[in-house]
């Protein structure tokens, strides 16, 4: 059959849904087996360590997921994603260091660091939305 | 810069779709490049030329040598 490049080609489109769906899988359940074990076995601070940091090295996958995913992608489209990642970028920078202002001189909460995290995928989903929205047929 | 990628599809009868498939991108991009939002790279430019079978500069023309 003749290749069909749509604007979603739902053939890649779901290759790379299952390849993201077992990352993040295999993440949640490693952030959910190393939150158990710090909470029920009291482990030493380098094992404590170690166990917190496994679902980071988790999340690997899922940033090399998305790479595969963006290296199938047309020239046009890559470009779409590309803005996105910068405008991305650009909130998480400008949402952190506000934020940090607003810790250090009006008594805002202390966050967590993974906060900005949160922050650059909202940011990111939102900006490639309206990317292709501004580009739809 | 300036491209005739609507008049020479629609001399050949082909639709936005025929097109991509052909280029082997997405139909958003063609539609990207006709409307001149978007300029494709080199290499996709000399393929929309093989395609069209015509040199690359009766595709593409610079803006503001066209406007002078």
């Amino acid at each position: 059959m003749k290749k069909q490049f749509q604007t979603i080609d739902w053939s890649k489109a779901k290759r790379s849904f299952r390849r993201t769906a077992i990352y993040l899988g295999i993440y949640l359940i490693l952030t959910f087996a190393s939150a158990s074990m710090l909470v029920t076995l009291h482990p030493s601070r380098a094992l404590a360590i170690t166990l917190a940091l496994v679902p980071a090295f988790a999340a690997i996958g899922i940033v090399r997921a998305y790479l595969l995913s963006v290296r199938e992608l047309d020239e046009f489209q890559r470009r779409l994603h590309y803005e996105a990642i910068l405008i991305a970028a650009a909130v998480t920078a400008f949402a952190s260091v506000a934020y940090g202002f607003l810790e250090l001189w009006a008594g805002f909460p202390r966050l967590p660091a993974f906060f900005a995290m949160l922050v650059m995928v909202g940011a990111f989903s939102l900006a490639i939305v309206v990317l292709n929205w501004r580009h739809r047929l | 810069m300036r491209n005739r990628l609507k008049v020479l599809r629609a001399e050949r009868n082909w639709s936005q779709a025929d097109l991509a498939d052909r280029l082997e991108v997405s139909r958003q991009s063609v539609n990207a490049i006709e409307t001149g939002k978007y300029d494709p790279s080199l290499p996709l430019a000399f393929k929309i030329a093989r395609v069209f079978a015509l040199p690359i500069e009766q595709i593409f023309s610079d803006e503001v040598e066209a406007a002078s």
